[in-house]
């Protein structure tokens, strides 16, 4: 896969536990396995909150990671956190392929981060609604 | 470099203890 580039290297000794499981150990059965490889971002209770399925360049798999991890962090109610990820994700690279599902995120993580911030929120919306038109995350966006 | 454990219960017990996710990828090891 992408692991030995160094900011994949970086992002996942500094930020993840590692696990690395043979699609016949036990516990993959758990995790509703179709294709390999996939990785998945769990936490501690064993909880899933994403999931990608085969291998990505390394630059995808740096927002894959931001994505997951923010997932996480909303769902503890870090919601700063998550927005700090999200917005790091979209300064890294402003044009990559998941953009548009990370600045979908980045406005809920902000809008929770904001105590409800409404204008946080369509601040990034507004964003993917005008750059990404016919993105299925542009779609979700309530009229 | 990663070093990755290869055991759930490990992997756990250490986001337990770190607060950090698990990144598990899931292969067809030799």
């Amino acid at each position: 896969m992408t692991y030995p580039h160094p900011a994949i290297i970086a992002a996942v000794t500094t930020r993840f536990v590692p696990l690395k499981l043979d699609y016949r150990d036990p516990h993959v059965r758990a995790l509703n396995l179709i294709w390999l490889p996939t990785i998945y971002i769990l936490d501690k209770r064993e909880v899933i909150h994403y999931t990608s399925v085969n291998s990505l360049p390394p630059e995808d798999l740096l927002d894959v990671l931001d994505l997951g991890e923010a997932h996480l962090r909303m769902k503890q109610g870090k919601s700063d956190v998550a927005a700090s990820l999200l917005t790091a994700a979209l300064a890294r690279r402003p044009d990559g392929p998941l953009i548009d599902e990370v600045l979908y995120w980045s406005g809920i993580a902000r809008y929770f981060a904001g105590g409800h911030d409404h204008a946080a929120r369509d601040d990034a919306w507004s964003d993917l609604r005008s750059r990404y038109p016919e993105s299925i995350w542009t779609h979700r966006i309530p009229e | 470099m990663i070093t990755w454990l290869h055991d759930w219960d490990e992997a756990i017990a250490h986001a337990k203890k770190s607060d950090r996710p698990v990144l598990i990828d899931v292969e067809k090891e030799q």
